[in-house]
């Protein structure tokens, strides 16, 4: 996107081999992946591969059993002195994570907050704003995402769109670094992935980094810098989507993309 | 135009008419009940008004004796502090528990185990008699080491202090666990995306998970709440001049059994239809969110 972010800079996201497992099973073995500043990474594979699990390990709500994550240099949910790195404490990591957005598959507001209580709490109460500050930003935030009037209904009077829209307006507010999007379309009903689709697509056009796990092949096609494909737990392919997605040469990532183009058609 | 809509009305109207009816189902079992309960509850009122036991002007007179009513107002402040102890005990055990620390979540498994597992009532007498293991209560190092300050034992536990230790104690065992199920009814994806917008983990709890919690607790509190205000009788046996011990005083005076327990058995109904009115409101207020609300647009 940006010529500017060349390789000498640092990487916004650097996954330095990952290893994580869930009790006898191995989800993620060793992986390695980049995303440069201000790119657009998406992570696409069937089911089951670790791409969520990848993509908790970044904001350390999982914590992967070896490797590290670096966010923006700093490594994620672990200290390091001298030669070893020593996990850290919980209250520690959360101020890595208010740098870090996330936007969940079940949109997770919080159904006893209006929405634009949804929208503000973080930015108070973490990051000290305040309050007539906050809800200046959080209505423009709303505006943006295009729900302009419906900052003091509940969650659960709106659609599911409407809901994830919201959920990206509050991850916005907290002014990340990196956004994260953990298939933020996968809940919705196909006529309202669309109004997602293009709020993604215009802060993507703002220059924010952005890594998203999802299962729309096409839309993965337009918006990515880069695009990854994850099949048990490993990096099958990375490059830019033209040559992934167009050719690619391993088959476990030929068969995906024939199942996923197929479906989509 | 308006012609025309209301001669199809007429005209469903008649089509409806000439539809074939579906009458209710006879119900036998209404006929023969009703008139049953009703004679049931008329003999019951007539019981009630007619039986020379009950001595309705022995109640009447009883209703607002200073007695009882100091023991009304010792049954209420008993409640609310074994209420507030249990509550605020029990949220920081089911908080230990929830920890994921092996300690401290062995500590609140072991003290709900053993403070549900041993009656009330042994809990009560044991405190009372605390001066016969422990004659002095002492703040300090243990095994031998100095002491910081020191209370006798029987000075420092009346009553009062044994019902309250007794109850209370018991009831954060149950507390904790009503507030761990209702901690655990909350969706974890609430506390992630909590934790993901980078909110420390005791700001989770407090403004995410435990508003939400509440909808689950308070019910069950409710309940424990009504059932402590009648429990508290059970203090009587160490002594403390609540309701109960009021009127057993009376009736052990005058042998008016029957009005007197009457008269406990009224007050307590008060007290309960009070606090249940009381719980209806908290329960709305929690449930904010849950239900349509107005819309500014």
């Amino acid at each position: 996107m940006n010529a500017i972010s060349s390789t000498c800079i640092e990487p916004m996201v650097r996954i330095v081999d990952v290893w994580k497992n869930r009790g006898h099973n191995r989800v993620l073995k060793g992986v390695n992946l980049e995303a440069s500043r201000g790119s657009v990474l998406c992570l696409l594979g069937p089911s089951g591969a670790g791409k969520s699990t990848l993509l908790r390990c970044v904001n350390a709500l999982e914590s992967c059993d070896r490797g590290i994550v670096y966010v923006d240099g700093v490594a994620i949910g672990c200290r390091r002195r001298g030669d070893a790195f020593y996990r850290m404490p919980e209250r520690d990591i959360c101020g890595q994570r208010a740098e870090i957005g996330m936007v969940f598959q079940n949109f997770n507001l919080f159904p006893h907050l209006s929405v634009i209580e949804n929208i503000v709490d973080a930015p108070i109460r973490v990051r000290k704003e305040p309050r007539s500050v906050a809800l200046d930003r959080g209505h423009a935030l709303l505006a943006r995402v295009g729900l302009a009037g419906k900052a003091h209904g509940y969650p659960r009077q709106l659609s599911g769109g409407q809901q994830q829209r919201i959920a990206i307006a509050r991850a916005l507010a907290m002014r990340p670094k990196l956004m994260l999007f953990d298939e933020p379309t996968s809940s919705l009903d196909p006529h309202l992935v669309g109004e997602v689709l293009e709020v993604i697509r215009s802060l993507a056009e703002t220059g924010m980094t952005m890594v998203i796990v999802t299962h729309e092949v096409q839309f993965a096609q337009e918006i990515a810098d880069r695009v990854a494909i994850m099949t048990d737990g490993v990096i099958a392919e990375c490059g830019p989507p033209q040559t992934i997605l167009a050719q690619p040469s391993d088959p476990r990532v030929q068969a995906f993309l024939a199942r996923s183009l197929r479906q989509q058609a | 135009m308006p012609t025309r809509t209301l001669t199809s009305l007429a005209e469903r109207d008649r089509r409806m008419m000439s539809a074939p009816v579906i009458l209710p189902a006879p119900r036998i079992g209404r006929w023969v009940g009703i008139p049953l309960i009703g004679i049931f509850a008329a003999w019951i009122a007539y019981q009630v008004l007619v039986n020379p036991g009950f001595q309705w002007a022995v109640v009447g007179h009883y209703m607002l004796d200073r007695d009882v009513l100091s023991g009304i107002a010792m049954t209420l402040e008993l409640t609310v502090l074994v209420m507030a102890v249990g509550a605020i005990l029990g949220i920081m055990i089911a908080l230990m528990r929830l920890s994921g620390d092996p300690i401290l979540s062995f500590c609140a498994q072991a003290f709900v185990w053993f403070f549900r597992g041993t009656p009330v009532l042994v809990q009560l007498v044991f405190w009372y008699n605390l001066a016969s293991l422990f004659p002095e209560i002492s703040l300090g190092i243990p095994f031998g080491g100095p002491k910081f300050y020191s209370i006798s034992s029987t000075a420092a536990i009346s009553s009062f202090t044994a019902a309250l230790l007794g109850l209370g104690l018991n009831e954060a065992a149950y507390m904790a666990e009503i507030v761990r199920g209702g901690l655990l009814s909350v969706d974890i994806g609430q506390t992630e995306a909590s934790k993901a917008l980078g909110h420390r983990p005791f700001t989770t709890f407090r403004v995410i998970v435990l508003p939400q919690a509440m909808k689950a607790i308070v019910p069950p509190t409710g309940n424990q709440v009504i059932g402590m205000l009648k429990y508290t009788s059970i203090a009587s046996v160490v002594g403390l001049g609540e309701l109960m011990q009021s009127v057993e005083n009376i009736y052990s005076r005058t042998f008016e059994t029957i009005p007197l327990l009457i008269v406990a058995a009224l007050w307590y109904l008060v007290m309960v239809s009070i606090l249940s009115v009381i719980q209806y409101f908290i329960e709305k207020y929690y449930s904010r969110g849950w239900h349509d609300q107005m819309t500014v647009l």
